[in-house]
């Protein structure tokens, strides 16, 4: 048997088995998913976290950085601006420079005036240039758009421009527009000496334009210059200068200019967000433009600035996002590769727990798990073997069981073979098969003494052919040669023949060519004079000895052998003695009838005789002697009525009395009864009645034998009343599903006591001695009333009391006659009941 | 199924910018261009075009000319100017002030871009220059103070003359904003002054004989798109009657001329372009201001002046520009 049979037997046993394992499955299943989902989502919300850590960290340096790095470029940017810017002005201031090198004099006026028109030709920005000689009074003026004014006489002295120019050697003078669109700065110069007079020139400052267009400040970012008002100086977009604005409002600007117009320039400005001429916001920085007082502003679009760190933004979103993805499937396989070979195991654990102990986990993980694995393993085979131990015991009991319950079953049968059958043939083929198969033999017989020969015969034969056993009947010799040795050896136990050393005879050729080597022979005795009365013999086609147990089954067989056959001898011994009696019976009634016959032919003879004798003695004088005739009359009819009613019952007790039934109307049968009757009565006073209900109609009975009935009743009604009521009554009665016609005789007579009753329907049976003494009769009136009844399949009941009367009530079927009486033997026993004998 | 949306919806994402900027790229500008004369391959026209390839348009591309010609008759200019509204131009380029307003009743919001103008705020073209206010702006030319320098250069080469003629073309609006600058200068410089005027190039001949025969000493042609156009057969003119001539176009000093002191007009084209450009990005013409030149140059033609015998002092042709041999 597997240990998959076993684990199958025992769910099978135990119903919840099945339910278990699969509630076992429904409850694994969700528990899994929370150790599942747990791994998955603690793994993806480390590893979010960590992206997420690392992104806002990375994003925010890297904001940071842009930032300083945007600051930095800015800030440079302006600085360069604010530096070129200078140095253009420088330039210009220089250049001026040269133009008040000489002291104003007749001889130097045609040099300065050329000098003063390649200032322009050298210095483009500047358009108009004037000079003063010492006392400050201009002295030529050269303009691009213009003609040479020379000695107009003006007199500038007292022009702030042009005392702060000899104070301080260098005058910026604040920005103006010309025709309201051009930015214009006067800037002028002093000679180093006194008489050089002062160089005031005109500068367009739309040319500052060319540097500032030059700074390039990412795609849409751009750099401006404001002067120390307010004022747009410079703008890549020329006409946001020549219109004129003052963006002193900007906040960039406000607070640049608060550091003053001449902010330090060691100080950075700070660089800041802020919403530029057009309404964008951008990040802007500054820077002063030394000695002007002027701030170059750089600024960039928020959204460009910003542009490279959104893409950034956007690239790590799309890392982490990728992350995540990549954390979940990894979280998710991870998770799978952890749970999974928990899953194993609690699965395994759960089958072994549910008695598949074949279960193996197989969790190679080659860590703990997987030792936990193998200890179940471990416990799962300890427990497999306890079990394969348990279970081979169990097999030989069961196996043990299996042959006791076989061999009651074969013992039962045997037994209700021998209680069932009286065939001695078909009962010991019964036990003789029984006994092979239990005894796991091949053939074998079982032979009979014959009670009169005193011969053993085999009377039963198992697992031999027909061929072989013609061959043994043909060999009578065997079954004497077997009694031989019983009787010889006068064996009571069973012996066991080795056919090998036995001496050659005709017989062991014989056992040689059957293939009968070993035969175990179990003698059968009688237990109640210990006489041998057979023997039951077992092939054993090996030679060896037979097991003891075995000889034990065999011998509970023989048992049932000798029992066997001892009741069959005991049946063959009843049944002789039942036909022995059987013909004296028939023998008996035989003559009875012949002897009835014999006698009722004289006896008529003398009745009439001696009727003829009575009837004639008047006539021949002979009074004195017809008493005595008389007498002779009286017992001779009273012998012929004896006879008759003997001849009767002999007839039915021999069987030959038969009834013919016909279709007889009940109230003309009953008339005729009465009237036959009315001279009973009318012997002891009686009054005889009739009570017929009206439609009582027809019955199919014999009349004679109803008629009979009657008239026994009746005739017995009569004889025990004196001056008293006689009433023959017949009417319908519906029992169950069967219909009646029930004749009642009832009298007012003597009446019966109850023990009387009791023997009422006896053969000669009357009711105390003195009754045939007193009023005459046979006593078997009513024994061959109740025959008759019965015959016809009805019955007769008696109902009395002492003193009172009696009532005698017979039912015969009404639906048939005679024709029911083989079909309903049995009498319906009515109340009151006239028992059986 | 969840994996694939979540995909296209990060393509759709990636993809959507780059496809509105792909439809928002599907505009081509159509820039009407009314010259007196089909000049599509001209040098302006090339200058202008290198303009705007410097600011990132694409001729063809985001771009096209739509171009009309006058013929130098101002009163077809409404008609091309209509036609140019039906090509559905956003914007119209004109050289002189005098076309861009011919063409203003015509055109109607359509802005008026003009190339060469002389004083926009005195012929009634803007408010001013800072804001012009209409539908008119472009690049001023500050011809009438030049004029008035050009006068003081011609009394340096000439130091000895008199007599000065003003050659100018009647009806353009320039002439007397001109006059009215070289007028006061030139009497200033003692020059006695006379104005001739002529209408067409065939009438070049017989003016500069008329200034002979008036004993001029030398001419400043006052600035029209007529004599810039036709400066080789103007300088022939003047050679004939041995006259040294300043110009207001160097292009003209190149045909003969004897020197010029003007603005570079190509450089008004290559400017002409930032115009456009901002034009075409949606800002008003009225906000954009009248450019004034700032650069100025001063061209002699050193081959003319030794054909006339004038020698050209030291002194100016050290401060010139550019000097033809
Ligand atoms: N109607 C009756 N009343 C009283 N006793 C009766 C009556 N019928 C029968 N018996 C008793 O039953 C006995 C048996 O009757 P029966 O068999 O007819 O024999 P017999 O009439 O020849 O005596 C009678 O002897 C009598 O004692
Ligand atoms: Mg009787």
């Amino acid at each position: 048997m597997t240990v998959m049979g076993h684990s199958e037997e025992r769910s099978a046993a135990d119903p919840a088995g099945a339910t278990d394992t699969s509630s076992l499955d429904g409850a694994v299943r969700p528990r899994r998913r929370r150790l599942f989902v747990k791994y998955a989502t603690l793994f993806v919300a480390v590893v979010t976290v960590a992206l997420l850590f690392s992104g806002v960290f990375d994003a925010l340096s890297y904001y940071r950085e842009h930032r300083r790095a945007l600051v930095r470029i800015q800030r440079e940017q302006a600085t360069a601006a604010a530096g070129k810017i200078s140095q253009f002005i420088t330039e210009i201031e220089g250049q001026l420079g040269w133009t008040t090198q000489l002291p104003w004099s007749a001889g130097v006026f045609d040099q300065r005036r050329f000098d003063a028109l390649r200032l322009l030709r050298q210095v483009p920005a500047v358009t108009e240039l004037a000079q003063t000689d010492a006392t400050g009074k201009e002295r030529l003026r050269v303009s691009r758009i213009g003609m040479d004014v020379i000695d107009s006489g003006l007199d500038l002295s007292r022009e702030s421009k042009l005392t702060e120019t000899v104070a301080r050697k260098v005058y910026y003078g604040p920005v103006y527009f010309r025709g309201e669109s051009e930015p214009y700065m006067t800037l002028a110069v002093a000679g180093a000496r006194r008489d050089a007079g002062v160089s005031i020139a005109e500068v367009n400052l739309k040319l500052i334009w060319d540097v500032v267009s030059q700074i390039k400040v990412g795609e849409g970012g751009h750099a401006y210059v404001v002067d120390w008002q307010g004022r747009l100086i410079a703008h890549p977009d020329i006409s946001q200068v020549l219109r004129n604005i003052d963006v002193s409002q900007l906040p960039q600007v406000r607070t640049a200019l608060s550091r003053g117009p001449r902010g330090d320039a060691s100080q950075p400005d700070t660089l800041s967000q802020a919403k530029n001429l057009r309404g964008e916001i951008v990040l802007t920085a500054s820077a002063p433009i030394n000695p002007l007082g002027w701030h170059v502003f750089v600024e960039l679009p928020i959204s460009e600035a910003y542009a490279p760190l959104y893409a950034a933004l956007y690239r790590l979103g799309l890392i982490v996002l990728a992350g995540l993805i990549f954390a979940a499937l990894a979280g998710m396989f991870l998770a799978r590769r952890m749970v999974g070979p928990i899953e194993t195991l609690q699965l395994g654990a759960a089958r072994i727990g549910a008695g598949d102990l074949s279960q193996r986990i197989a969790v190679k993980t080659g860590d703990e798990l997987e030792a936990l694995a193998d200890q179940f393993n471990d416990m799962a085979g300890r427990l497999q073997e306890s079990y394969a131990d348990l279970e081979t015991k169990v097999e030989s009991r069961t196996a043990e069981l299996e042959r006791s319950v076989a061999e009651l079953r074969a013992l039962s049968e045997v037994t209700r073979a021998v209680n069932s059958t009286i065939d001695l043939q078909t009962v010991l083929s019964t036990i003789l098969a029984n006994a092979i198969s239990l005894a796991g033999m091949e053939s074998g017989g079982i032979y009979v003494v014959d009670p009169a020969t005193r011969k053993l015969q085999l009377r039963a034969a198992h697992g031999i052919t027909a061929e072989e056993l013609a061959l043994l009947r043909a060999q009578p010799d065997h079954e004497r040669h077997l009694q031989r040795r019983l009787g010889k050896d006068n064996h009571a136990r069973p012996f066991n023949v080795d056919i090998h050393l036995e001496p050659d005879t005709e017989v062991r050729a014989l056992l040689y060519r059957i293939g009968i080597l070993a035969p175990l022979t179990i003698p059968l005795h009688d237990p109640a004079n210990g006489t041998l009365i057979g023997a039951l013999v077992v092939n054993q086609q090996a030679p060896g000895q037979i097991p003891a147990e075995t000889i034990e089954l065999l011998q509970t067989f023989a048992a049932q052998s000798v029992l066997a056959i001892r009741n069959a001898h005991l049946f063959a011994e009843i049944e002789a003695k039942g036909r022995q009696l059987e013909l004296a019976s028939q023998h008996k009634s035989q003559f009875l009838a012949n002897m009835s016959h014999e006698l009722r032919t004289p006896l008529n003879a003398i009745i009439g005789l001696t009727e003829m004798l009575v009837s004639s003695a008047a006539h021949f004088g002979t009074e004195k002697a017809s008493e005595p005739l008389r007498r002779v009359h009286r017992a001779g009819t009273h012998l012929l009525a004896l006879i008759n009613q003997v001849l009767d019952l002999s007839k039915i007790e021999a069987g030959k009395l038969d009834v013919a039934p016909e279709r007889v109307h009940l109230a003309s049968l009953l008339d005729d009864v009465l009237g036959t009757a009315r001279q009973l009565a009318e012997q002891n006073n009686n009054s005889l009645s009739l009570r017929v209900p009206e439609k009582l109609g027809s019955l199919t009975v014999d009349p004679t034998r109803l008629r009979q009935i009657l008239l026994n009743l009746l005739s017995n009604a009569c004889k025990f009343t004196k001056q008293g009521e006689v009433t023959l009554s017949a009417g319908r009665v519906t029992t169950g599903a069967r219909d009646w016609i029930t004749f009642t005789v009832a009298d007012t007579g003597i009446g019966m006591t109850a023990q009387q009753q009791e023997r009422l329907f006896e053969d000669f049976s009357q009711a105390d001695p003195s009754t045939a003494r007193r009023y005459g009769g046979t006593g078997l009136g009513l024994a061959i009333t109740r025959r008759l009844a019965r015959m016809m399949g009805g019955d007769v009941k008696v109902a009395s009391e002492p003193g009172k009367g009696s009532t005698f009530s017979v039912r015969l079927p009404a639906g048939a006659g005679g024709e029911e009486q083989a079909a309903e033997p049995a009498p319906h026993r009515m109340s009151g009941g006239a028992a059986d004998p | 199924m969840r994996r694939r949306d979540f995909i296209a919806a990060l393509i759709g994402v990636v993809a959507a910018p780059s496809l509105a900027r792909a439809q928002q790229s599907g505009k081509v500008a159509r820039l009407g261009l009314l010259l007196p004369f089909p000049a599509v391959n001209s040098d302006f026209a090339q200058y202008f075009r290198g303009g705007m390839r410097e600011l990132g348009w694409e001729e063809g591309k985001n771009w096209v000319f739509e171009t009309r010609a006058y013929w130098r008759d101002l009163s077809a200019v409404p008609g091309c100017t209509e036609e140019l509204i039906r090509a559905k131009v956003d914007i119209i380029i004109v050289v002189t002030l005098q076309v861009a307003l011919a063409a203003r009743p015509v055109a109607g919001d359509t802005p008026i871009l003009v190339a060469v103008a002389g004083d926009p705020v005195r012929v009634g073209a803007a408010e001013s220059l800072a804001h012009p206010g209409g539908t008119i702006t472009g690049l001023a030319t500050m011809s009438p103070e030049l004029a008035t320098r050009r006068v003081q250069q011609l009394r340096e080469i000439l130091p000895g003359a008199t007599r000065l003629a003003l050659l100018g073309e009647p009806g353009t609006p320039l002439m007397p904003l001109m006059l009215d600058a070289i007028l006061p200068a030139a009497r200033s410089l003692g020059f006695v002054v006379r104005v001739f005027d002529v209408r067409a190039p065939e009438g070049f001949k017989a003016s500069f004989e008329t200034m002979r025969q008036w004993s001029a000493d030398a001419v400043i042609v006052l600035d029209s798109e007529m004599f810039w156009r036709n400066g080789p057969r103007l300088a022939a003119a003047a050679t004939t009657v041995n006259m040294p001539m300043a110009c207001g176009f160097r292009e003209m000093t190149r045909a003969g001329c004897l020197f010029s002191y003007a603005t570079n007009i190509r450089e008004h084209f290559r400017r002409g372009a930032t115009y456009v450009d901002k034009i075409l990005k949606g800002v008003k013409p009225g906000d954009l201001p009248f450019e004034q030149p700032t650069r100025f140059e001063l061209i002699i033609n050193l081959k003319t002046a030794r054909q006339l015998g004038v020698t050209i002092p030291d002194t100016l042709l050290t401060l010139a520009d550019e000097v033809i041999e």
